[in-house]
């Protein structure tokens, strides 16, 4: 019956990403030319069906679907709306200062959203996948084999070459491990940092931010905000960390809300979750969501390093990045969709190629980084690099200069009384400051600087201002639906665990134990715990009464972030087995 | 002329199972429907005083298998002496129930299957009553049936009951969940009736299944799931030490369990075995009360189905209390006693009229 | 082990999904048409079991999945086959609908038959599921080991094979029993059985390989046939052959949204509204 060889295609994907979906998309476009050329394609995606470990905003520039999809909307993706009206907006914590857009559009032209789609990219993951489903059995010469609810867990490399990665686990090689004459990894990281790690790949180390999610169902009665965007900056991510909610109007009077909140706080304790909750208790979005129902709940990670920190080669030998993977979303305009995309179409070209010549290795492969930084898409990408950059220089922009505006706007309903106050007190200092940072983040063609980021995870500082803490933390009034604790939020995100599941390695017991210890005595919660956005991470009294660390892995929702934050390094979090793991279709 | 109505009898250690007598007692008011006799079907050896039970149940006729080899329940002994038996009648009965136990539910299928007759699983409710068939595509159905066995039993997760009859072949079968009747009134003495010994002719196949061991659990293991009152507590709680306090209030009830919110299971105020929820159990008792559990989802999903749920907490916007029957709104520590105090001096004024009267 | 091959065969069926949301009633009855489908979770215990016996046999024994219904249930084949079965096969006809346990029994047992008779031999095992979550009544295992003259071994927990026995540990009431049984054997397998595996990487290929090939090729795995082929008696099947039939239904137990407030008295009055509005109460108070 079952063949006993071993298991091979010519190309393997790992993730059904954006990215991946639209490689085996143009791939199979390329394909229809050259019926002759045969060759196969796997899918791997560690969820149970595709799209349900997808976490975005998202809105997207539609150019990339009219290029890599042209018939999108014949063929009926899923499109939430079209942004009719996007603003930035500076939120007190009382009031909410809408910036005007003759403003936003000279200095903030990335937050400008018109005309852009809003998406539920889950549903549009699956939505892609269900093309290809459909599109593959067109042209013969290709086979592509879908495997929802297989993990690749392990890169397998021969001599420096990669050549598959490790998927099953019932202990016989043979059976495990499906082998590929090309690896293409839309992984966001998951198995690709080791890639990047064993052949050294790394310039900057990546910056990581959290995002946090919420989809509600708006009342019936409720004004429609379909197609509408916001982008805020302020409440309330108060205690200098870079951070900014989004709120985005979908069809069918459903509303997202998050945040994304960066995961190189110097705050040991960022609580993404209960910030989420804290941001909705604004009386604007207590007012919006009045007698709304929560839908879906989910949280992500985004590489944030940008520009600089994309690695020195993005392929080697049997393998190439791509998407997230690859470190390609621009923080600053909060798009990574767009290059997540375009990174698969240009992989698709040069993969093509590859097939053809039966010629996989670095030097043959390194065309797709020729093309991809040679892209359109990239541009912008490269203009925003010193956003990062800007922020990390002068602390005191987010610390002071932020709050000093908020209050001014909670006050007079508009920033301005604020800036001149910060102007009046240290002219010089302030002016040149400001200058600076607006080189950083708005002129950066004219300039050539280096960008240096910590170590990921050096950052964390146990002795962190408490006073910048206890800004986070409000007693506002709110109402009791439109606040959830993180214990009832996970029930909003489905996980569903099939086994006991294992997939968080904690390397050494010993290490959780002085790490509780250290952040114990100085009255903080230890970062895992804090910072997970569904519960896993917990302190149990162990019998002979110390505190140690504990995981109710059955809540994961895999969004790595206790991984980021941990201070000693000491977790790591798997692609867990058998599709098991959140639902976030819908999200 | 319909036939009588049969209980087929379970037993353990020669010892009648409390699930027969309840049948007896409900086959009982069939059987007077029906103008008919109840009897009984005794199978196991040295069964004596098991045969004087089943007559003080009621029984008016026992058909009684003795046999060594009866001695323990195996399926295909039991099997050869009912449709042995039955099977040389004319006339067959016009109900046969078991109990829908491991056993029954283990023999029955297999008899109606031999009979080529109607079984319902595990009902809940049954009756006599009459049924017209007016279409369908077989017309030998067809016709009013004055007398059919109504036998009831939920369907679909317990939110459906479904009647189900099948008056076209006689023995109308039926196994029923134990606990759903009452056990009758046991007469003091057994009168006399008549006992048929049943032949007990083994053939070389029926051996082909071999007990070697039988374990029976003397301690029970807390199964939440087959308690009929859970006392359950939350976060509310406030400490450990609250459990003794559950504990208490559970202790004044049969059959009675402490359950527990996934959230004092983690701090380990209580095993796991306790936990009522999406990663623990999924319960249905008859009565419910739960203690400062807030009545986030994921407990919700695994105690909704309860039939009362009494809640207790502080705050009256408790989510608990949108799915509650009964509310009360106040500190547990002082309603739990106040509770305790109320249900013992009840118990204390009932015994006391009973000893009265 | 040097056991004999074994020819090992595992009962499932189709059941609504009642953990989608799709097809759910408000008030938690199904209708069956919107509902999605799955394996019903009881059989998923069932072809582990068949899957593991499959190792405790010799080098060509083989699992065949087995069902009865209609068309789309061909998906659990599918999954069977992903997991790991060799064959399997489909009884699918109209004149099926509405059959009780004992009309699906009886087509189940013409099926098997049929497959006996393709093999050139009876089959050693049948493992069922321990009951359906719609059909719900455990009695179509039972009745089919009847009629085919199996030993029969219910609740299973555990087992394994040697010398064309079974060793089997299984639950009675109030305590677990182990037996020996003869094969050819039918067991329902208990839900405190080890959890289905999740299907393998080979499988998974296997079967997209197989729905991509041709109608002969996929017959090869995926065998349907109806009553006729199986030589089944119309009138033994379907509405017709079922001597029960649901003569009413009511709903039970609808759920929430009552809730008697007891608020804003001192706490002996709160309590006791409580104890005296519940008369239920008392039935369980030990006396
Ligand atoms: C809260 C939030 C808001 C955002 N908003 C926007 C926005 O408005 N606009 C925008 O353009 N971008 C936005 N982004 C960024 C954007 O979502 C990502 O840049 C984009 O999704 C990256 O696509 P990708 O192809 O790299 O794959 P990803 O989306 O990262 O998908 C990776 C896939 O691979 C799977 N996978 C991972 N590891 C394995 C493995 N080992 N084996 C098998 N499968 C595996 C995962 O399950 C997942 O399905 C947002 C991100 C977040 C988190
Ligand atoms: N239509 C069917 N097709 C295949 N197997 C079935 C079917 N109906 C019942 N079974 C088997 O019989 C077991 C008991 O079912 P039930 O009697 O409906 O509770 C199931 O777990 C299956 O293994």
């Amino acid at each position: 019956m079952h063949n006993t060889d071993r298991i091979e295609y010519d190309i393997a994907l790992v993730g059904g990403s954006p990215s991946n979906l639209s490689l085996a998309h143009t791939l199979l476009e390329k394909a229809k030319a050259n019926p002759d050329l045969k060759f196969s394609i796997a899918i791997l995606e560690k969820a149970k069906d595709f799209g349900s470990h997808i976490v975005s905003g998202a809105v997207v520039n539609p150019s990339i679907f009219n290029k890599v999809y042209p018939n999108h909307v014949a063929d009926n993706m899923p499109i939430e709306a079209i942004c009719n009206k996007s603003y930035f907006s500076i939120m007190g914590t009382e009031k909410k200062w809408d910036v005007p857009s003759l403003i936003t559009r000279a200095a903030a032209p990335d937050f400008c959203k018109e005309g852009y789609y809003i998406l539920t990219l889950s549903q549009v993951v699956s939505w892609m996948a269900k093309q290809l489903m459909e599109k593959v059995k067109d042209v013969p010469n290709v086979k592509i084999d879908f495997f929802p609810g297989f993990a690749a867990t392990e890169v397998v490399y021969e001599a420096e070459k990669v050549v598959g990665v490790k998927v099953d686990r019932t202990g016989n090689d043979q059976d495990d491990i499906l082998y590929a004459k090309l690896t293409c990894f839309g992984d966001k990281g998951f198995l690709s940092k080791d890639i990047i790690k064993k052949f050294n790949l790394e310039t900057n180390p990546q910056i990581w931010s959290v995002g946090v999610k919420e989809t509600w169902k708006l009342a019936e009665h409720s004004e429609d905000l379909k197609g509408k965007v916001w982008h805020t900056l302020g409440y309330p991510t108060l205690d200098g960390t870079l951070g900014g909610g989004f709120i985005y109007g979908l069809q069918n009077k459903r509303l997202t809300i998050g945040l994304v909140i960066s995961l190189d706080s110097e705050n040991p304790n960022i609580h993404p979750q209960k910030q989420l909750q804290e941001y909705k208790k604004h009386p604007w979005l207590q007012k919006v969501l009045e007698g709304a129902e929560l839908m879906h709940y989910g949280a992500a990670v985004l590489p944030e390093g940008g520009y600089a920190s994309l690695p020195k080669k993005f392929q080697v030998d049997g393998a190439i990045f791509l998407g997230d993977a690859l470190g390609l979303l621009d923080v600053k305009s909060l798009a990574g969709v767009d290059k997540a995309i375009e990174s698969g179409y240009l992989a698709a070209k040069v993969a093509y190629g590859a097939v053809a010549a039966d010629d996989f290795s670095e030097a043959r492969l390194s065309k797709y980084q020729t093309k991809l930084l040679e892209s359109p898409y990239m541009d912008k990408f490269k203009e925003n690099r010193y956003f990062r950059k800007a922020f990390g220089e002068n602390p005191e922009l987010l610390r002071d200069y932020l709050p000093t505006v908020l209050e001014s706007v909670d006050k007079t309903g508009s920033p301005y009384i604020g800036s001149v106050k910060l102007g009046l007190e240290n002219p010089v200092k302030r002016a040149k400051a400001a200058l600076r940072a607006a080189q950083l983040l708005n002129n950066a063609k004219e300039l050539k600087e280096e960008v240096t980021y910590k170590a990921g995870y050096l950052h964390i500082d146990p002795d962190f201002d408490k006073d910048l803490i206890a800004r986070c933390a409000s007693d506002k009034d709110f109402a009791k639906n439109t606040v959830y604790n993180r214990e009832d939020a996970v029930f909003y995100a489905n996980t569903h665990y099939d086994e006991h599941p294992d997939h968080i390695d904690e390397f050494s017991a010993e290490t959780c134990l002085s790490c509780i210890q250290r952040y114990e005595a100085k009255n903080l919660d230890v970062p895992c715990v804090s910072d997970c956005t569904a519960e896993v991470h917990r302190l149990d009294i162990s019998d002979n009464n110390v505190k140690v660390h504990g995981m109710s892995l059955e809540n994961c929702v895999q969004c790595r972030t206790c991984e980021l934050v941990c201070p000693e390094q000491n977790l790591r979090v798997n692609p867990s087995y058998a599709g098991s793991g959140p639902d976030f279709i819908g999200l | 002329m319909a036939g009588e109505v049969m209980v087929v009898a379970e037993q353990v250690g020669s010892k009648v199972a409390p699930v027969t007598l309840e049948l007896l007692g409900e086959g009982k008011k069939l059987a007077l429907k029906l103008g008919q006799h109840l009897t009984c079907f005794v199978i196991g050896h040295n069964m004596q005083d098991a045969v004087q039970e089943v007559i003080k149940a009621g029984a008016q006729k026992v058909y009684l298998a003795d046999h060594q080899e009866l001695a323990e329940y195996k399926t295909l002994h039991y099997r050869r002496v009912i449709v042995d038996e039955l099977g040389k009648w004319t006339t067959p009965p016009h109900t046969l129930l078991m109990g829908s136990t491991t056993t029954g539910r283990d023999l029955a299928p297999r008899v109606a299957a031999f009979f080529e007759t109607g079984l319902t699983a595990d009902t809940i409710e049954l009756d006599i009553g009459p049924y017209e068939h007016t279409s369908g595509t077989d017309e030998t159905k067809l016709g009013y049936f004055p007398e059919c066995l109504y036998a009831s039993r939920p369907s679909f997760g317990e939110s459906l009951k479904a009647r189900i009859l099948g008056p076209w072949k006689d023995p109308q079968m039926a196994t029923i969940r134990p606990g759903v009747f009452p056990k009758p009134e046991m007469l003091d003495s057994a009168p006399e009736v008549e006992v048929v010994n049943v032949a007990c002719n083994f053939q070389g196949s029926d051996y082909r299944v071999e007990i070697k061991e039988t374990i029976r659990e003397l301690e029970t293991k807390v199964d939440i799931t087959a308690a009929d009152v859970i006392v359950a507590g939350g976060y509310g709680l406030g400490s450990g030490e609250g459990i003794d306090l559950l504990k208490q209030l559970a202790d004044c009830f049969e059959n009675s369990v402490i359950g527990a919110s996934r959230k004092i299971v983690d701090l380990s105020w209580i095993d796991y075995p306790h936990q009522v929820g999406q990663t623990g159990k999924t319960v249905r008792p008859k009565i419910y009360i739960a203690c400062g559990i807030s009545g986030a989802l994921q407990h919700r999903v695994g105690m909704q189905k309860s039939d009362h749920i009494i809640a207790i907490n502080k705050d009256p916007d408790a989510p608990i209390f949108s799915f509650a029957d009964h509310g009360i709104v106040g500190d547990l520590y002082q309603v739990i006693p106040e509770m305790i105090n109320q249900i013992k001096s009840k118990r204390n004024s009932e015994n006391k009229e009973l000893k009265n009267a | 082990m040097n056991n004999k091959d074994l020819d090992i065969y595992v009962l499932i069926k189709q059941v609504p999904d009642t953990r989608s949301k799709a097809g759910v009633n408000p008030d938690g009855t199904i209708d069956r048409a919107k509902a999605g489908k799955m394996l019903n979770p009881f059989d998923a215990y069932a072809l582990q079991a068949a899957l593991n016996a499959k190792k405790m046999g010799g080098p060509n024994s083989k699992v065949t999945a087995v069902t009865m219904g209609p068309p789309p249930a061909i998906d659990i084949l599918y999954q069977a086959l992903e997991h790991g079965a060799d064959n399997t096969l489909m009884l699918s006809d109209r004149r099926l609908a509405a059959s009780d346990t004992l009309a699906t029994s009886y087509a189940l047992c013409q099926t098997l038959e049929y497959a006996f008779k393709q093999n050139g031999r009876p089959g050693d095992l049948i493992f069922c599921g321990l009951q359906t979550t719609d059909g719900d009544t455990a009695q179509v295992g039972p009745e089919i080991s009847e009629r085919l003259d199996f030993t029969q071994i219910t609740y299973c927990e555990d087992f394994s094979i040697s010398d064309n026995e079974v060793h089997a540990k299984k639950i009675i009431e109030g305590g677990t029993q182990l037996v020996k049984a003869q094969l050819p054997s039918l067991i329902t397998i208990a839900n405190s059985y080890q959890k289905l595996k999740f299907k393998t990487l080979r499988g998974a290929q296997f079967v997209q390989d197989i729905k991509r090939s041709s109608k002969e090729e996929q017959a090869k795995f995926v065998e349907i046939i109806d009553l006729d082929a199986c030589h089944a008696e119309e009138l033994r099947c379907g509405l017709a052959g079922s001597p029960t039939i649901v003569s009413k239904t009511w709903k039970i137990g609808v759920v929430g949204g009552n809730c008697k407030m007891h608020q804003g008295k001192s706490v002996p009055d709160l309590v006791g509204e409580v104890v005296q509005g519940l008369p239920i109460l008392e039935e369980f108070v030990k006396i």
